[in-house]
């Protein structure tokens, strides 16, 4: 066999064993993975930044000169950090992977309490570690992140926080925003330098120690979708809502403490969505594939629309059936929505589907 | 080959009448000739789960539908007992018969347990063990069933660590190796992994008889989040393990290696080039005794390697879409992909029936 007989043969045998992707496929591939980097994710983590930075502010602030005023001052900056945090946790990729950053900034489902339990001690003992410059970082993850910041400001004892000048909840409060807010700005930091992830995701090549060619560089940008919205309808959502009522679990709700649960869950099918058209991941789709788009166009419209009509805490939804049957659609949806990106958009841009979308086995 | 015609003839035997009668000519033919059968767990393109019983040529020889997906297929050659067991955090296995002289049997886990996807017959056949979930009390549990009362669930013991997921019998017929995952899961929150950050996987070798934990290996602590998922046994009192890597992507650990009771776990180095196509995730590991090898999958790399049983460097490379099973093929391998394309290292691509073959491949005869 000659030698260009062999590459034929070759050739043939990939085209069979990987399918034979269309050639402009891959060129545009690097062009919606820059798109989801400067249209998305870098902005997201920017107002994640500047969310931290301002939430750390009102609560020395309110340290500082303790009033009900102030307070709701840092309610407000706790809100919007739920909002920003939304549209950065979807992105579970790069930085955020690195350095437990992720469990660190929200230590979350945590069905035994774990990080409860840690933060009631440190206020029990009044812990002078947790307080000192630095010395929070060195404690465990459940204690640093968004969970265990909710509590001390919504949870048992938080009336203290506008009575008293630098009082030592209040110092742990900022201690954690702090924290918080260093966490944000390395984000930041990593996904803007020069040779940071978003300069590794965008250049995938032989090299390349994570993503050797094009193909594995849109399948992370797709994992982001499928895994998000596995993770979404079954923890997010399907944490607290359960099969049947007598099964609802309202206290595992997510930021339920701040009533933020609706808020939270909102921002994030929205921002999924905007991410999905930032990214303008569909452009991709050949034609007879269109369907892909319009089946997602309709999940997310659908989705966010029936949390729109939603309202009250998590309790409440779930006391009432009709809302809470909504919140069901929207789990129904969202999991609709898994498959369109995780089976359907897979297959479509000819990717590898992994065996489990949200991690193997 | 004679041998192996000898063995299809007795599995043929074995598996009786009723078995021979559900096939038709041509398929009865293919087992007849077939070298080996394999067993796997599959979606068909319909979306209904089920086991597959496959002959070497590709052809889907028998079928027995599962409620869910499924994970892994424990078998026991003398008696042709054969369990399927659902993927975590499924609660149903389901227990056939290679003869499909008995129905088809669902095994429901015990209240506030759940299966792993693997389990093993013990050598007599006559007690089964699955990897199992306490979630309640982020334990992991082996739990013990009397095959022939039905499947019977007789009681647990502990796996030794969070998240047990493959085991093997050693040997000595009573020591069951047990891979603890470390992660820990509940099914409230479906699969997502919950300790991340403390995760603490481990090696377990724990006395089948008594339930008693002979012996815990364990990794470097700086690689605590290596999670231990699958097993295979050399065939000369050693195993081999392979891990799946909870860490940040940009670092690549090694992530297979050999362990003997009594002795530090080894974990073999790798080149980089090999290592960062595995992508941090092994799906399954085969070991083949007679040419001193093993293999590894990764079907998040497309890739799968052979490795020299001893040194653990890599004999050969192959790029596959979706590969994961693995078994051991005369002195080479047989591989499964979710694509439902199988793979012969010696000969290439199988022609098949396209079923989209699950996590793991088993040779269950020849």
């Amino acid at each position: 066999m000659n030698k260009l007989c062999r590459w034929a043969v070759a050739a043939v045998f990939a085209a069979v064993v990987f399918g034979a992707p269309a050639a402009s496929s891959e060129d545009k591939s690097v062009t919606v993975i820059n798109s989801a980097i400067t249209g998305f994710i870098i902005p997201a983590h920017k107002q994640f930044s500047t969310a931290a930075q301002k939430l750390a502010s009102n609560i020395n602030d309110l340290c500082a000169a303790p009033s009900d005023a102030q307070l709701q001052s840092v309610y407000a900056g706790f809100d919007g950090i739920v909002s920003a945090w939304a549209s950065v946790s979807i992105i579970r990729i790069g930085p955020i992977l690195e350095h437990n950053r992720l469990e660190k900034l929200l230590f979350w489902p945590d069905r035994r309490g774990i990080g409860l339990r840690q933060v009631q001690a440190i206020l029990a003992k009044q812990d002078t570690l947790a307080i000192s410059t630095g010395g929070l970082a060195e404690k465990s993850v459940a204690v640093l992140g968004l969970a265990a910041l909710e509590f001390v400001l919504y949870g048992e004892g938080s009336e203290l926080l506008s009575q008293k000048t630098d009082e030592y909840r209040c110092r742990f409060a900022k201690a954690i925003s702090v924290n918080i807010n260093d966490l944000a700005y390395q984000l930041l930091t990593e996904w803007q330098a020069p040779d940071g992830f978003a300069n590794t995701w965008q250049n995938p090549g032989p090299d390349n120690a994570l993503f050797h060619d094009e193909k594995e560089a849109l399948s992370a940008l797709v994992s982001v979708f499928a895994n998000g919205m596995e993770y979404y309808h079954t923890v997010e959502i399907g944490g607290f809502l359960g099969l049947t009522p007598e099964k609802d679990r309202p206290r595992q709700a997510l930021f339920r403490r701040s009533d933020n649960t609706l808020r939270f869950l909102r921002k994030t099918l929205s921002d999924f969505q905007l991410l999905y058209q930032k990214s303008a991941l569909r452009t991709l789709l050949p034609a007879s594939s269109d369907w892909i788009d319009e089946a997602i166009g309709f999940g997310f419209k659908h989705g966010n629309a029936s949390l729109a009509s939603l309202s009250g805490s998590a309790a409440q939804i779930l006391e009432n059936p009709q809302k809470r049957a909504k919140l069901a659609y929207v789990g129904t949806v969202v999991r609709g929505l898994n498959e369109n990106f995780g089976i359907d958009l897979t297959a479509a841009l000819d990717l590898t589907a992994n065996f489990s979308s949200l991690d193997g086995d | 080959m004679a041998g192996r015609l000898v063995a299809r003839r007795e599995f043929l035997k074995n598996a009786g009448l009723t078995f021979a009668a559900m096939l038709s000519p041509a398929r009865a033919q293919t087992l007849l000739q077939s070298d080996a059968v394999y067993a796997s767990a599959y979606k068909d393109d319909s979306g209904a789960y089920g086991a597959a019983l496959l002959a070497e040529d590709g052809t889907v020889v028998a079928r027995v539908s599962l409620p869910a997906r499924g994970h892994d297929v424990a078998h026991h050659p003398e008696t042709g007992r054969a369990v399927a067991f659902a993927r975590r955090p499924g609660t149903i296995a389901v227990a056939f018969d290679m003869a499909m002289q008995r129905r088809p049997q669902e095994i429901t886990a015990q209240s506030g347990r759940h299966f792993y996807g693997h389990g093993v017959f013990s050598k007599d056949g006559r007690l089964l063990y699955a990897s199992e979930n306490d979630f309640e009390n982020a334990a992991g549990v082996i739990g013990v069933y009397d095959v022939d009362a039905g499947f019977r669930r007789l009681g647990e013991f502990p796996s030794g660590g969070i998240g047990p997921h493959d085991m093997l019998l050693l040997n000595d017929g009573r020591t069951l190796a047990i891979a603890n995952g470390g992660i820990e899961t509940h099914p409230d929150f479906g699969r997502a992994k919950l300790n991340i950050a403390t995760m603490a996987p481990c090696l377990c070798f724990v006395d089948r008889l008594h339930g008693t934990l002979v012996e815990t290996q364990a990794l470097p602590p700086a690689l605590h989040k290596l999670s231990i998922r699958h097993l295979a046994g050399d065939g000369v009192g050693s195993l081999y393990f392979a891990c799946q890597f909870e860490g940040a992507p940009i670092r690549q650990p090694p992530l297979f290696g050999q362990a003997r009771p009594g002795e530090t776990m080894r974990l073999f180095e790798t080149d980089n080039g090999h290592l960062s196509k595995l992508k941090n995730y092994i799906g399954s590991i085969a070991a083949n005794p007679q040419a001193g090898t093993l293999s590894v999958t990764s079907p998040r790399g497309n890739c799968l390697l052979v490795l020299d049983g001893k040194s653990g460097l890599v004999l050969s490379e192959r790029r596959l879409a979706n590969v994961c099973g693995v078994t051991s093929h005369g002195d080479a391998y047989f591989a499964s992909t979710g694509n439902g394309v199988l793979f012969d290292t010696r000969r290439g691509i199988v022609e098949s029936d396209k079923l989209r073959l699950d996590n793991h491949l088993r040779r269950i005869a020849a």
